[in-house]
C-alpha cells in the first residue's frame, strides 16, 4: 500500500541525497583541487631547492673538479721540475764533467748549482773517467799557425802572438771538431743508464754572428726522435727559466714536457780540457771574449736545456682518481635525490590520506545529515500529515448510520479544507438520499405490508371453518381485488425503480394529442360516472408532438385518476389539450378539494399521499404524482400545479408541440384501447 | 369480549371483523383516527386494536398517547405496517399493550387478543375453572364435569365473561356493553334469554348450579367463597 508519509519522505530524501551528493561531489572536487594545488606547491618548492641546491653543488663540484685540476697538474708540474731537477743536476754534472775533466764541479767556484747531490758522485765520476778517455788533458797538438791564421783571417796574422787571438783562431779551427766530439761523449756518458724517464739533453751552442744551433742531443732510446725545441725563441729571453709544454711523442702518446737549461759557465776556458789564458784584462770567470775595440766578447756559448717529460696520462690517471674520490664526495648527492623524491611521495602520500580523510569526512557529513534529515522529515512529513490522518480517523468514523463527519474542519490547513467541505456536502447528500431510501424503502414496504395482510386475514379467517361455496367465493373475489391492487402497486413501484435505475427507455413518435385525450377521457369516463363526476375534454385539433405517446398516456391517465381520486362527489373534470406557441400544454382540471401551498410542494414525493383517508379507495399508495413528474422529466416538459384549498386543483403539462402539420392524414380515432 | 378495531384498510377490517366475531367477540369497527377517538372514549372495549397510519390523524401513536394521558386504561394492541425495531419500541412506549406487525397470522391476533383480555382480569391460566367447570378459552372448550358442554359463540362469550367476573355480580349492562357491538340491537331480554341457554347447557344435569342470579342485579358464577348450598337442588 502506498504511503504519503514514505512516498513524500522518498521523494524527499531523493532530492538531500542528490543535493547532498552534488554538494559533495563539489565540495571534493574543489578540495581535490586545492590539495592537489597545494602538493603541486610543496613538490614544486621541493623540487626547486633541490634544483638550487643541486646546480650549486654541481657548480661547486666543477669548481672543485677544476681546482683540483688545477692543483694536480701544478702538482705534476711541480713534480716534473723536481725530477728534471735531479735529472738536469745529473746532466750537467756530466757535461760539466766532460767540458772539464778533472775538475769537479763542486770544486770549481764557477759553475752554477752551488748545492752538490752526493748521491751523484760516481756519475760524475764516470764522467769525468770518460772524460778522461775521450779529452786529453793536453792538447794533442798545438794547431798551426796558418791554419790559425787560416781561421782568424789577418787578425790571426797580425796578432798570433797574442793568446787572445790565437786562441780564437783556435777556436774557429777546433771548434767544428769538438762538437761532434761533444756528442759522442755525452751520447757516451748516457749510454748505460737505463733511465726509465723520457728525457733529452740538448746541447746549444751560441756563437757570435751565429744563430744559435744544437750541437749534441741525448735521449733515450724509447724517445724515437728528438723533442722540438725552439732553439731560437728559447734563447733570446735571457730570463728563461722553465717553460712547460705539452708535446706528443710518437709511439708514447700525449707527454708534458719541461724545458729548462741547465747553467754551464762559458764554455771558452775550457773547452776540450784547454784552459784557455785568459785576456788580458779580463778576470777568469767573468765570462767573455775581449771583442774587437777591446771589448770583452762572450760570443762562443754552450747551452744546455734539459727536457724532461712524463705521459699526460699520469696526469690523466691522477685526474680521474681525483674525480673519482671528488665523484664519490658527490654521491651522497643523490641520496640526496632520492631523498627529494621521497619528500615529494610524503607530500603526495600526505594529499592523498588527506583527500581520503577528506572523503571519509564528507561521506560521513553526508550520511550523518541525511539520517538526520530522513528522521526529521520523518517527523516533519509526519506532522504535516496530521491533519490529514484526523480527516482520516473522522471519515473512518463515519457510518452508514450516521452520515455527519465527526470532524468539524476547523483545524484542517487550507489544502484539506476543501476535502473535507466536498466530503461534508457528498455526505450530506449521501445522508439525505440514504435517508429518502430508507424511507422509500420502509413506505414501500409499508404499502405492500397493508395489502398482504389483508390478504392474510382474509385467507386465515376464511380458513378458520368451512365455508359455504358462496362464502369461499366472496373471499376469493375478496382476494383477488386484493391482489390486484397489489399488483398495481408493485407495478408503479417496479415503474419508478426502473425509472431510478435508468433503465426506461423513450419511444419517441408523432403523436396526435387529440386522439391521446380521447383515449384516456374513455377510460376515466366510467369510473369518474361511478364516482358522480362529470369529464369533459377540451382538445386543439392538429396539435401533433413527437413524444413517447406511452409514457404520456400514463402521466395524463394519472392525473385523471387523482382528479377522480380526490374530488368532491359531484364534481368536475376537464381535460384540456391546447396549443400554446410552440408548446403543447395539457391540463387536468378538477373541482376537488385543492391543496394548500405546503403540501403542494409535497405531492410529487413518493409515497406522499394528501390525504390518508383516500387509501381505502386508491391504489396509487402515493406514487402517481412521483411517477408523473420522473415521466415528464423523461419527456423533457414542463410540470405545474395551481390549487388552492377547496378550488380545485389544475395539472399542467407543458411539453415541446412539432411544427404544425395541418395535414391530418388520419382521421382521429374516438377511442383508445384500454 | 367487545374489540375495537380502528383501521383504514377496508379488507383487513373486513376479515379481522369477521374473524373475530367468529371467534365469539363483538367488533367495533372506525376507519380513521377521529371515529376511533370518539369510539375508543365512549366505550369500555376489552382490547383496542389499533392501526398505526390513519387518516385523520397525525399517528395512531398520537391518538394512543392522548388515551393513556386521558386516563384510558383499555389493552390497546397496535396493529401496523411499521415492523422496525424503533417503531415497535415507540409504540410499546407509548403505552401499547401489545405490538403486532403487518402481515400477520390470524390466529396469532387472536390469541394476542385473548392474551390481552386475560390480562385485563389478571387471569394467566388460559383455562379458567369454576368448581367442576372447565373453560379453555384457548381452544374455546367447556367441560362439565369431565364432559364437554357444546356452546354457540355466544353463549361461549357469556360463559366466559362471567368465569373471568367469577364470584362477582355481573349486570346485564355490562353484559350487553361487552358482549355486543354497536349494531346489535338492544332487545332488554336477550341477555336472560342466553343465560337460560347457559344454564341449560352447564347447570341443568350438574351440581351445583355455578350461574347464580342476583335479583335486581344480575348474574354471577359462583365463586370460591361463595359454596353451594348441599342439596339445595337437584
Amino acid at each position: 500500500m502506498r504511503s504519503i508519509r514514505r512516498s513524500s519522505l522518498t521523494y524527499l530524501m531523493l532530492l538531500l541525497g542528490l543535493a547532498i551528493a552534488g554538494v559533495g561531489v563539489l565540495v571534493d572536487r574543489f578540495a581535490r583541487a586545492a590539495i592537489r594545488a597545494r602538493e603541486d606547491a610543496e613538490t614544486e618548492r621541493i623540487e626547486q631547492i633541490f634544483t638550487l641546491r643541486w646546480e650549486a653543488e654541481v657548480q661547486r663540484r666543477d669548481q672543485a673538479y677544476r681546482d683540483r685540476r688545477r692543483e694536480v697538474e701544478a702538482k705534476f708540474d711541480v713534480q716534473l721540475r723536481n725530477e728534471a731537477n735531479i735529472l738536469s743536476r745529473q746532466a750537467r754534472s756530466k757535461v760539466w764533467a766532460l767540458l772539464n775533466p778533472g775538475r769537479p764541479p763542486g770544486k770549481d767556484r764557477d759553475p752554477p748549482g752551488k748545492e752538490r747531490d752526493p748521491g751523484s758522485g760516481p756519475v760524475f765520476r764516470a764522467a769525468e773517467e770518460d772524460a778522461k778517455e775521450f779529452i786529453p788533458p793536453k792538447p794533442r797538438f798545438l794547431p798551426p799557425s796558418s791554419a790559425l791564421a787560416a781561421v782568424g783571417g789577418s787578425a790571426a796574422a797580425t796578432s798570433a802572438s797574442d793568446p787572445g787571438v790565437r786562441n780564437t783562431l783556435w777556436l774557429a779551427y777546433e771548434l767544428p771538431r769538438t762538437l761532434p766530439r761533444i756528442q759522442e761523449m755525452l751520447e757516451k756518458s748516457y749510454e748505460d743508464d737505463q733511465h726509465p724517464e723520457f728525457f733529452q739533453v740538448q746541447v746549444v751552442m751560441v756563437e757570435p754572428g751565429q744563430p744559435d744551433r744544437t750541437v749534441a742531443v741525448v735521449r733515450p732510446d724509447r724517445v724515437p726522435e728528438d723533442l722540438p725545441l725552439d732553439v731560437a725563441a728559447v734563447g733570446k729571453d735571457p730570463n728563461f727559466e722553465r717553460e712547460y709544454d705539452d708535446i706528443e711523442i710518437p709511439g708514447h702518446g700525449s707527454f708534458r714536457r719541461l724545458v729548462m737549461p741547465v747553467s754551464v759557465p762559458s764554455l771558452y776556458p775550457y773547452l776540450m780540457g784547454f784552459r784557455l789564458p785568459s785576456p788580458p784584462g779580463l778576470q777568469p770567470g767573468s765570462g767573455g771574449w775581449p771583442g774587437p775595440g777591446g771589448r770583452l766578447r762572450y760570443d762562443l756559448v754552450l747551452r744546455i736545456y734539459f727536457h724532461y717529460a712524463r705521459p699526460r696520462s699520469d696526469l690523466a690517471h691522477q685526474l680521474a682518481e681525483e674525480k673519482r674520490s671528488l665523484d664519490a664526495q658527490f654521491a651522497r648527492r643523490e641520496d640526496e635525490r632520492q631523498d627529494r623524491d621521497a619528500q615529494v611521495a610524503g607530500v603526495r602520500a600526505e594529499s592523498r590520506a588527506e583527500l581520503a580523510k577528506l572523503r571519509t569526512r564528507l561521506g560521513l557529513i553526508g550520511a550523518v545529515t541525511f539520517v538526520a534529515l530522513l528522521a526529521g522529515g520523518w517527523v516533519v512529513v509526519g506532522r504535516g500529515l496530521r491533519p490529514v490522518g484526523r480527516l482520516s480517523d473522522a471519515v473512518s468514523r463515519v457510518s452508514e448510520r450516521d452520515f455527519s463527519l465527526p470532524h468539524d474542519g476547523k483545524d484542517l490547513p487550507v489544502e484539506l479544507a476543501p476535502i473535507h467541505a466536498r466530503l461534508t456536502q457528498t455526505l450530506d447528500l449521501l445522508r439525505r438520499a440514504f435517508s429518502r431510501e430508507k424511507q422509500a424503502v420502509a413506505d414501500i414496504s409499508h404499502e405492500l405490508r397493508t395489502p398482504i395482510a389483508a390478504l392474510m386475514a382474509t385467507l386465515d379467517v376464511a380458513l378458520r371453518k368451512p365455508r359455504s361455496p358462496e362464502q369461499y367465493r366472496a373471499t376469493l373475489e375478496e382476494c383477488r381485488v386484493i391482489s390486484a391492487q397489489l399488483g398495481q402497486l408493485v407495478e408503479r413501484i417496479m415503474t419508478l425503480a426502473s425509472l431510478d435505475a435508468g433503465n426506461d427507455r423513450t419511444l419517441v413518435s408523432r403523436t396526435d394529442a387529440a386522439e391521446l385525450a380521447a383515449g384516456c377521457a374513455a377510460v376515466i369516463r366510467p369510473l369518474a360516472a361511478a364516482n358522480g363526476l362529470a369529464l369533459t375534454t377540451r382538445v386543439d385539433d392538429f396539435l401533433d408532438l413527437d413524444t413517447d405517446p406511452g409514457k404520456l398516456r400514463e402521466v395524463l391517465m394519472n392525473l385523471l385518476h387523482n382528479a377522480v381520486e380526490y374530488n368532491r362527489p359531484g364534481g368536475t373534470i376537464e381535460l384540456v389539450a391546447r396549443r400554446d406557441g410552440a408548446a403543447a400544454v395539457f391540463e387536468v382540471q378538477d373541482s376537488g378539494i385543492g391543496m394548500p401551498a405546503e403540501v403542494r410542494e409535497k405531492i410529487f414525493e413518493r409515497f406522499y399521499r394528501a390525504d390518508p383517508s383516500r387509501h381505502a379507495t386508491g391504489v396509487h399508495a402515493g406514487l402517481g404524482l412521483a411517477i408523473v413528474k420522473e415521466y415528464v422529466a423523461r419527456l423533457g416538459g414542463g410540470l405545474s400545479v395551481d390549487s388552492a384549498p377547496g378550488a380545485g386543483s389544475t395539472f399542467r403539462v407543458t411539453l415541446p408541440a412539432a411544427p404544425a402539420e395541418p395535414v391530418p392524414d388520419a382521421v382521429a380515432e374516438p377511442a383508445a384501447a384500454p | 369480549m367487545r374489540v375495537l378495531l380502528i383501521e383504514d384498510s377496508a379488507p383487513i377490517v373486513r376479515a379481522v371483523r369477521q374473524g373475530l366475531e367468529e371467534e365469539g367477540f363483538a367488533v367495533d369497527v372506525a376507519v380513521d383516527g377521529e371515529e376511533g377517538d370518539v369510539k375508543a372514549r365512549a366505550t369500555a372495549y376489552d382490547v383496542i386494536i389499533l392501526d398505526r397510519m390513519l387518516p385523520k390523524v397525525d399517528d395512531g401513536l398520537t391518538l394512543l398517547k392522548k388515551w393513556r394521558s386521558a386516563g384510558i386504561t383499555t389493552h390497546v394492541l397496535m396493529l401496523t405496517a411499521k415492523t422496525q425495531f424503533p417503531d415497535r419500541v415507540a409504540g410499546l412506549d407509548t403505552g401499547a399493550d401489545d405490538y403486532l406487525c403487518k402481515p400477520f397470522d390470524f390466529s396469532e391476533l387472536l390469541a394476542r387478543v385473548r392474551a390481552l383480555v386475560r390480562r385485563g382480569h389478571q387471569q394467566k391460566d388460559p383455562v379458567l375453572r369454576c368448581y367442576d367447570l372447565e373453560i379453555d378459552t384457548a381452544a374455546r372448550t367447556v367441560r362439565r364435569a369431565g364432559q364437554v358442554v357444546h356452546l354457540t359463540p355466544r353463549e361461549y362469550a357469556l360463559l366466559e365473561f362471567l368465569a373471568f367476573h367469577r364470584g362477582k355480580v355481573v349486570t346485564r349492562s355490562m353484559i350487553w356493553e361487552h358482549l355486543y357491538d354497536e349494531y346489535d340491537e338492544n332487545t332488554s331480554n336477550v341477555v336472560d334469554v342466553y343465560i337460560r341457554y347457559l344454564r341449560n347447557k352447564i347447570d341443568k344435569n350438574f351440581d351445583p348450579p355455578l350461574i347464580l342470579t342476583r335479583w335486581g342485579e344480575g348474574y354471577m358464577l359462583r365463586g370460591d367463597d361463595d359454596p353451594p348450598a348441599p342439596k339445595k337442588e337437584k
